[in-house]
């Protein structure tokens, strides 16, 4: 948990799904998700002129 | 020269909390934290430096007022007597999601608005400076699991993230549960400093999430789930220590908080 109601669950890959249909029922909301990359540039400078 | 730039940056969720201040003018916390980012979820920011006036939208919307100068004095660190900045800043993720976005917010302004600015700092430089705007925004501009480092210089420059392990390098999930999506009665700054300031748990969670931190980023790096998934909740029940004992007590878990807890210790 963070600091709100909200509960977060670290597991294998393999795993999820189940973790996720056994929750689903108790929640609002379920959301499973993967590690994330890093902050990157989309557009790169454009000179404003 | 100066222009335009637009930056892309994942929240992230803490594995072993972040939870007070050294200091709050500098956003220095007391203890490092242990997070990982969260793929599939986005904040797109995009800086002008040099337009007409200062103007920040937020996800479609102008904003004046605190949350505009919060991203107008941000731009000041990075170049006092900055020319007048247009932010335009959008997260792809619901508020229901019960994430905070903004550690995904500040890690895209600080890389868009520094670029845009025609400089070009390293991550942990970017890190440093995220921090400034919200602490936890130093974690989302490295990808995957990242230790941030509590440091020990005052002027906060030692006190960034720095990366454990890629976001490829471990098949792992994070399955993010909403159970109230509500705002919350009390922010995560005040919240901070009550604990801090009244709660008498609050030095034993200093000295031990620092020691957890450390474990849990040697866990990380040997990819050792059950290791990892231990401390984690060390670190949280700690920190809910020190809520619950603050004065007024914060009190944020529910019913249903406590009902998905049971059901993961079924599963297990």
């Amino acid at each position: 948990m963070d600091a709100g109601p909200n509960v977060k669950i670290l597991c294998r890959a393999s795993d999820a799904d189940r973790v996720a249909g056994t929750l689903r029922p108790l929640a609002a909301g379920v959301h499973v998700l993967a590690p994330g990359g890093p902050a990157f540039v989309e557009s790169e400078p454009a000179s404003a002129g | 020269m100066p222009g335009s730039c637009t930056a892309v940056a994942h929240p992230n969720i803490a594995l072993v909390k972040y939870w007070g201040k050294r200091d709050l003018t500098a956003n220095l916390p007391s203890t490092s934290s242990v997070s990982v980012a969260l793929a599939g979820f986005h904040t797109r920011t995009r800086v002008t430096w040099g337009s007409d006036v200062d103007e920040v939208r937020l996800d479609g919307r102008t904003v004046v007022g605190s949350q505009a100068e919060r991203v107008l004095r941000f731009l000041d660190r990075i170049r006092p007597g900055r020319p007048p900045c247009r932010v335009v800043s959008a997260s792809d993720f619901p508020v229901a999601a019960g994430l905070a976005s903004s550690s995904s917010a500040f890690a895209a302004l600080a890389l868009a608005a520094t670029r845009a600015a025609g400089l070009d700092l390293d991550p942990a430089r970017i890190s440093a400076l995220a921090r400034q705007g919200s602490g936890s925004a130093c974690r989302s501009v490295h990808g995957g699991f990242v230790l941030w480092r509590r440091g020990e210089a005052d002027d906060g420059s030692d006190s960034h993230a720095v990366p454990l392990l890629g976001a490829d390098a471990w098949d792992v999930r994070i399955v993010a549960v909403v159970v109230d999506a509500g705002p919350k009665a009390v922010g995560s700054t005040e919240g901070m400093e009550r604990s801090r300031a009244t709660s008498p748990c609050y030095p034993a969670f200093v000295e031990e999430n620092e020691r957890l931190a450390t474990l849990a980023a040697r866990y990380v790096e040997a990819r050792d789930l059950a290791g990892l998934v231990e401390v984690m909740e060390q670190s949280t029940l700690l920190m809910q220590a020190t809520m619950t004992t603050a004065v007024p007590p914060i009190r944020f878990v529910r019913a249903a908080s406590l009902g998905v807890i049971e059901a993961v210790s079924a599963l297990r």
